[in-house]
């Protein structure tokens, strides 16, 4: 079992949690109070720099790196976005923040405000999440209320406000440029990159655009420095993160574990194992846009390094477990169908892409697939790779590359029986509902 | 500067520059769509990806900035070609290829690059293509077909950008995907045409030219519009003696835009009532009837002749408009000057024979002529030896002057409604013999005794001069229709029938001795492969109207 205390989640069994006189009673808004009073920006920028935060969105860039990236301070204001726009699919994990410690997000926020001297935040909240927004909405208006946000932060003087804009349901929202179109109003279709968002972002200023799991980590790692959090997790990948764990596990959920937890313990020592009479045959490690893995690699650290080296990526933590029961076409055809669906439409091989490979997936499902098919579904695949303008066709074709070259027999069962070879799967008889 | 290689070729650059621009000006081409010299940059199309030595990645040309020294660029390497091929098997995965029936084929981007990137078969299996309206209404003059549509946003860029008027945007997403009119609005800019020249497909079409013709089948004559001042360059397109379309030229090698009243003003001389031939009023003095050629100068001449004898040669006057190029005023003020007459007057109304509105600070200005600059200065060389519009018609109306030779298209219609138009009306009902030279049928012919039919601009050569002072050439794109001539050949037989001096015909000839006698001018060469002869030396001073368009538009926005 892993030997590590949690650091997020550590208190998110105390009831209330979300309310600020309960966070302050668990030593919220202690960082804040260091920052404000003994640290000087720099200082701040500094340390997040050193522990080498890395994005918990998905990209695995480190957060101090990407705060060093904005330009001298100039005319133009400087913006803080948070990307709150949870939507990789088997991703549930900032929801939690949101939800259970919302003020941890706000004490994130305003270091990050006072170290970047930033003045104005979004917070980009997906659609669908009209509870978390309910949570982040009244921890706002207490912060304002304690003198938290507002005019003169923390009496320092330093005017600081939150604004939370919700999103419309679109997956490519979360994705860092057209999070910043849909902000100003415009459908979410990303943009051309440089300028990055450090340099012209909402509104043509300066802007950071950071995950809500990477902006509650900043208080911790300000209170305990940057060497307390370097001693945790696996080389180059410190620290703990929150997993979605979900699929065909006993106890999916939430979990924070330290980077570099092999996927192995993610599933049998922390989720509970797979159903009884069930055995593993892969498990997708960090959302659907990751390549997905075979038992054999199950060994692998998940952290942002050792799952790229071989192939496939840390992600956003979802990690999706699937055990023997489940089809694998069917799978990665339901995957397409979203990728097919959330593509932006603006750059031709996304937008006609991933259409065509649901469409050739759902062919091959229902039994009416080619040898020929099977073949023109991974060429197409590899032709939308690496030539558009963000990364969801990158997304949508790493599933279909790997899912095809490990589970091939399977895709080539459903050719030759001209017909799905699974009955649909379920929890066995006698399992307890995953719903919940 | 940064220092390039593309394709084994150097070329220096400023910084910034992007790859596209650097390999157009080696003269290399990188396929595109979404690109557009003259719009912003949208990167989206991926058609136009090169590779760039140690790179990882292929990058966009049209979208990637050359700021560092040495960079090597291969714009046609087997990973380019392959993503050449790629996207195009993308864009043409839900293409209709109606070609047989769209009005593109033979100009469409898609099928160029088609033929000359991809040439594969599509893989599609037995699916349905993805089906789109493929009538929809955008505007006044244009209808979309959304199936045919590569989504490649220059529509959408041009409304915003140019025309400033952005009504256009996407909806949906994915394949999903269509250009759209924002709620309650419509695509009904004076630039609206415009999208379906860059529209690289034939998703946007104009209902002017939709299903009549193919393009294969169109000769294309290079001219200068001639509905405002701005003097936009134009390629005519036409077969059978028939304009279908204008479509933008070239300027120093830059593309333009056209606006809409602009591009469509040629339908005026499409008109079936035009004269195909000279028209005189018999001895019952009440109906036009053709006559030849031999019969009308005769006629004409003879009139002409007669006053003179009977009441001296200033009896005779000329009214000469903005409607007609230098080279024409320049003849007809010399026939005056044979003829010993000073009464001939310059006719240059802001009216013209289409009604643009406004000006817009686009391309659009008040002056609705092409040649208003030329004229007058033309007119003003000839120093006292003119008069003044309204003492022409005092002249006439005091019986001093009994004949009128009258060259315009329109001259009753271009004048102000009211007093002015019904004392010119009535100076035309006094003389003894009015001469009307115009390609069109209107109430100042009918009036005529005599109708010569000139030549629309469409139908001979010469020059024009812009309200920035340059003189443009137009070219002849086919023959005046019937027996109709060009108006210098017209006055080259006035000229014969009275008996004086040989005048020549030729535009070119004409140009020549235009240059070395009226100020302006001076320097300049006819020369036919060029279109701009030149800009006239002196700064315009009587046209305050033409300062609120931006100068000659800066084309290379």
């Amino acid at each position: 079992m892993i030997q590590c205390e949690p650091i997020l989640t550590k208190d998110f069994d105390t009831p209330d949690l979300h309310r600020l006189d309960v966070y302050r009673s668990k030593g919220g808004y202690r960082a804040l109070e260091k920052a404000v009073n003994r640290m000087d920006p720099a200082a701040v920028v500094a340390e997040i720099k050193k522990a080498n935060l890395r994005g918990r969105g998905g990209a695995g860039f480190p957060a101090g790196l990407k705060w060093s990236f904005l330009p001298p301070k100039g005319e133009k204001p400087r913006y803080l976005c948070v990307n709150a726009d949870e939507g990789e699919p088997g991703t549930f994990k900032d929801k939690a923040i949101l939800e259970t410690s919302p003020h941890m997000l706000l004490e994130g926020i305003v270091i990050a405000c006072h170290a970047l001297d930033i003045h104005q935040v979004f917070v980009y909240i997906r659609g669908e999440f009209g509870r978390p927004r309910r949570f982040l909405q009244s921890a706002i208006d207490e912060a304002y209320a304690a003198g938290i946000l507002g005019p003169s932060v923390m009496g320092k003087g330093f005017a600081l406000d939150v604004t939370v804009q919700r999103g419309a349901g679109a997956y490519i929202c979360g994705e860092e440029t057209g999070l910043i179109e849909s902000l100003e109003g415009r459908p979410g279709k990303p943009r051309i990159k440089p300028p990055f968002p450090a340099v012209v972002g909402a509104f043509g200023c300066p802007t950071v655009v950071n995950n809500v799991e990477t902006l509650a980590f900043v208080p911790h790692i300000i209170d305990r420095g940057a060497d307390w959090w370097l001693s945790i997790g696996s080389e180059k990948n410190p620290g703990t993160r929150l997993f979605s764990v979900s699929g065909n596990v006993v106890k999916p959920g939430v979990y924070e574990l330290p980077l570099g937890t092999t996927i192995r313990e993610i599933i049998y020592d922390v989720a509970g194992g797979l159903w009884a009479g069930r055995s593993l045959k892969a498990v997708i490690p960090g959302g659907v846009s990751a390549a997905v893995l075979d038992p054999d690699e199950i060994d692998t650290k998940h952290d942002f390094d050792s799952l790229g080296a071989i192939g496939s990526m840390a992600g956003s933590g979802g990690v999706i477990v699937i055990d023997d029961s489940t089809c694998m076409v069917r799978t990665l055809e339901r995957i397409l169908r979203f990728f097919a669906h959330e593509s932006c439409g603006q750059c031709t091989p996304c937008r006609e892409g991933t259409d065509w490979c649901y469409r050739i997936l759902q062919r091959i499902e229902r039994g009416q697939g080619t040898s020929e098919d099977l073949e023109t579904l991974v060429s197409v695949a590899k032709n939308m790779m690496g030539i558009t303008i963000c990364v969801l066709a990158d997304g949508a074709a790493a599933p279909i590359v790997s899912f095809v070259d490990k589970f091939k027999d399977e895709f080539t069962r459903h050719v030759s029986q001209k017909r799905c070879p699974y009955p649909l799967s379920g929890p066995p008889d006698g399992t307890t509902s995953v719903e919940g | 500067m940064p220092k390039i290689t593309i394709d084994g070729q150097e070329i220096t650059v400023e910084p910034g520059t992007t790859i596209m621009r650097a390999a157009e000006r080696l003269g290399i081409f990188i396929p595109h769509y979404c690109y557009h010299r003259r719009l912003s940059v949208a990167g989206n199309c991926r058609m136009c990806l090169v590779e760039v030595e140690t790179w990882p990645k292929l990058v966009t040309s049209c979208t990637t900035p050359v700021d560092k020294d040495g960079l090597v660029v291969h714009t046609s390497s087997d990973r380019v070609k392959h993503s050449q091929k790629a996207v195009l098997e993308f864009l043409l995965l839900n293409h209709p290829l109606d070609c047989p029936i769209c009005d593109k084929a033979g100009e469409c981007a898609l099928q160029d690059l088609y033929f000359d990137f991809s040439r594969q078969d599509s893989r599609l299996g037995p699916e349905e293509k993805v089906r789109k309206p493929k009538n929809t209404d955008l505007g006044q003059q244009i209808v979309l077909d959304a199936e045919r549509c590569i989504l490649c946003t220059r529509c959408i860029r041009f409304m915003q950008e140019v025309a400033r008027d952005p009504v256009l945007g996407l909806i949906e997403r994915g394949n999903r995907t269509e250009i759209t009119v924002f709620p309650d609005r419509r695509l009904d800019s004076r630039y609206s045409i415009n999208t379906t020249d860059l529209c690289p497909v034939g998703a946007l079409t104009s209902k002017e030219f939709r299903f009549k013709e193919r393009v294969w089948f169109l000769d294309h004559t290079p001219s200068i519009c001639p509905h405002c001042s701005t003097g936009c360059p134009v390629i005519l397109d036409h077969r059978r003696r028939r304009i279908y379309r204008m479509m933008p030229g070239t300027r120093e090698g830059e593309g333009t835009w056209l606006c809409d009243p602009g591009r469509l003003g040629y339908g005026l001389f499409n008109d079936p009532d035009r004269p195909q031939s000279p028209l005189i009023r018999g001895s019952d003095r009440s109906q036009q009837s053709p006559v030849d050629w031999d019969e009308a100068l005769k006629q004409a001449s003879s009139g002409l002749k007669d006053i003179m004898v009977k009441t001296g040669s200033s009896s005779v006057g000329g009214i000469f408009s903005n409607w007609c190029t230098n080279e024409e005023a320049f003849v007809f003020l010399r026939l005056f000057k044979a003829f010993g007459s000073v009464n001939v007057a310059c006719f240059d109304p802001v009216q013209g024979l289409i009604d643009s509105g406004p000006a817009d600070g686009i391309l659009i200005r008040d002056d609705k002529n092409p040649n208003t600059r030329g004229v007058r200065e033309i007119f003003a060389s000839a120093k006292g030896r003119t008069k003044t519009l309204p003492d022409l018609i005092d002249g006439i109306l005091s019986r001093k002057i009994r004949a009128l030779y009258v060259v315009d298209p329109d001259l009753l219609g271009r004048t102000p409604d009211g007093k002015e138009r019904k004392r010119l009306r009535d100076a035309l009902k006094k003389v003894k013999l009015l001469v009307v030279q115009s390609p069109l049928t209107n109430e100042t012919s009918r009036m005529a005794h005599v109708h010569l039919p000139g030549a629309a601009w469409s139908e001979k050569e010469g020059t024009f001069t812009n309200g920035d002072g340059l003189v443009q050439r137009i070219q002849q794109a086919f023959s005046p229709p019937g027996s109709g001539l060009t108006d210098l050949e017209i006055f080259r037989r006035v000229a014969k029938a009275m008996n004086l001096k040989e005048v020549s015909a030729k535009a070119a000839d004409l140009f020549v001795e235009l240059a070395s006698t009226v100020g302006p001018f001076k320097g300049m060469r006819f020369q036919t492969k060029e279109q701009t002869l030149g800009r006239l030396k002196t700064p315009e001073s009587g046209d305050p109207k033409s300062q609120t368009a931006p100068a000659t538009p800066d084309l290379s926005r």
